[in-house]
């Protein structure tokens, strides 16, 4: 585990809302090919976490670097983002007025300007990956939430990242597109992909994982291998695991 | 009866409508390009343009539009500028309209949702990208509608240019009525033609809306998917 090449590396961040601490002395290691997933109940931090990793917002202490460099937001301006981390959100955050070959096509295009036959030669595979290329002229509109979300994984691995964010990409989905969503990751997760996912799906988490990050009220309770966590004798993270095993 | 057909269909009438049409046009299309501009300004520029972009809104919604209109044709002489009647009238319009456009295009920028512009800037978009391809689009479509509205009321207001000079619709219909007393016939002659423009107006908004209705663009292409059908 340790000769994997290192990623992104978040070191001791904290980050406050006016001033509550919503974010503390949170640490992450993420190397190259492994699946990082961020537990814990709504409002423990996670979805912060992550969206400092992303260099979405600014944090007040600590810093993260991807691939050595630093990359943090500024004065309440993202980092600049080159597409290199993927970012899947909880609402899909898919483009309404585009289709969905345009949506996947845009970024490829306009920001890299790569060629408009590969860039749509590539989107139709991807979506033949998420099982959708049968949706390549439709609207986000006539497209069921697991469908979107399928839409917005491959849109977001069209830019072909390094690593991609996963923020609760379930959350907003009945139980029946959960799966067909979750399939996705699984598949992703297998052939290598690097990620970080914020879930509360605890089963995907068990069977995906590599590292488990469990987190409480803003701060990191324990983290490490997977099988490690589920097997932990910590008194939060076994009452955390029981109930939402349960449930 | 017969003399408002005959002044409706008569070059003079024709062509000061021409006049009307032109002169509420032009100065719709500079006062959305002003609006625009004000309302990018105040959406994210940096705090002294901000300011300027608010006390210009504030100084051109606060005064009568009439006021503006004879003040720029008038002052600017003063300054050693001479211009056409039409010019002026186009310039004080627009200056105008640029005002209340920039609040309806903001409403519009307001109107997209946040996760769409994070979105773009995860996929590396920056902002002009992000404005040009993804919140713009959107802004457009939710702008329409009252944009609309302010074409239809651009079209009345012109008629205020006649006061300094222009040779519109208005004024037409007037100096035929001093010439020959029938205020009856020319300005009915009149509102019939501002209504024309004005049925026509409504129809092209209309239109446009109908293009940039994504419901109606799937249809077209022959895809009626609905979530109930999936």
């Amino acid at each position: 585990m340790t000769s994997k090449t290192l990623l992104l590396r978040a070191d001791s961040i904290s980050r406050s809302y006016h001033s509550s601490l919503v974010l503390e002395d949170f640490s992450l290691d993420v190397a190259q090919g492994e699946t990082t997933v961020l537990l814990g109940s709504s409002g423990a931090g996670k979805s912060t976490a992550l969206r400092c990793l992303a260099g979405l917002e600014p944090v007040q202490s600590g810093t993260v670097t991807f691939k050595g460099k630093p990359f943090l937001a500024k004065n309440n301006r993202p980092a600049q983002a080159s597409g290199a981390i993927g970012m899947v959100f909880q609402q899909f955050n898919l483009f309404p007025h585009l289709t969905v070959l345009e949506n996947i096509c845009l970024a490829p295009r306009r920001v890299r300007g790569q060629d408009k036959a590969a860039v749509e030669k590539r989107a139709t595979d991807l979506l033949e990956k998420v099982g959708l290329a049968a949706k390549a002229g439709a609207y986000p509109f006539q497209l069921s939430g697991g469908q979107q979300q399928r839409v917005a994984i491959a849109r977001a691995l069209a830019m072909a990242p390094e690593l991609v964010l996963f923020d609760e990409p379930t959350s907003a989905l009945d139980p029946e597109y959960t799966r067909e969503v979750l399939q996705v990751m699984r598949a992703l997760t297998a052939e290598g992909l690097t990620s970080v996912i914020v879930t509360h799906e605890i089963a995907f988490a068990r069977e995906t994982a590599d590292r488990i990050v469990y987190m409480d009220a803003g701060r990191i309770v324990e983290q490490g291998p997977a099988q490690d966590i589920f097997g932990s004798s910590h008194e939060r993270t076994r009452r955390f695991l029981d109930q939402a095993l349960a449930g | 009866m017969s003399n408002v057909l005959e002044y409706t269909f008569s070059s003079t009438f024709l062509v000061a409508t021409w006049k009307t049409l032109l002169l509420t046009v032009i100065s719709m299309v500079l006062g959305i390009v002003g609006g625009l501009l004000l309302a990018l300004v105040k959406n994210g520029g940096p705090a002294p343009a901000r300011w300027l972009a608010d006390a210009y809104i504030w100084l051109f919604r606060g005064t009568p539009v009439l006021l503006q209109l004879i003040f720029v044709f008038n002052v600017l002489p003063l300054w050693g500028i001479t211009l056409e009647a039409f010019t002026c009238a186009v310039i004080a319009l627009a200056l105008n309209e640029a005002a209340y456009m920039a609040e309806i295009v903001r409403g519009g920028l307001m109107g997209v949702d946040r996760g769409q512009r994070t979105a773009a800037h995860m996929l590396g978009l920056n902002p002009v990208q992000t404005m040009r391809w993804v919140v713009l689009p959107q802004t457009l479509r939710l702008v329409l509608p009252p944009t609309g509205n302010q074409l239809i009321g651009m079209l009345k207001t012109s008629a205020l240019a006649s006061v300094v000079s222009v040779q519109d619709l208005l004024l037409t219909a007037q100096r035929t009525a001093s010439a020959n007393f029938d205020y009856v016939g020319t300005l009915s002659a009149a509102a019939i033609h501002y209504l024309v423009l004005t049925t026509i107006f409504t129809l092209a908004v209309r239109a446009l809306e109908r293009r940039l209705d994504v419901d109606v663009r799937a249809r077209k292409q022959g895809q009626i998917l609905t979530r109930e059908t999936l």
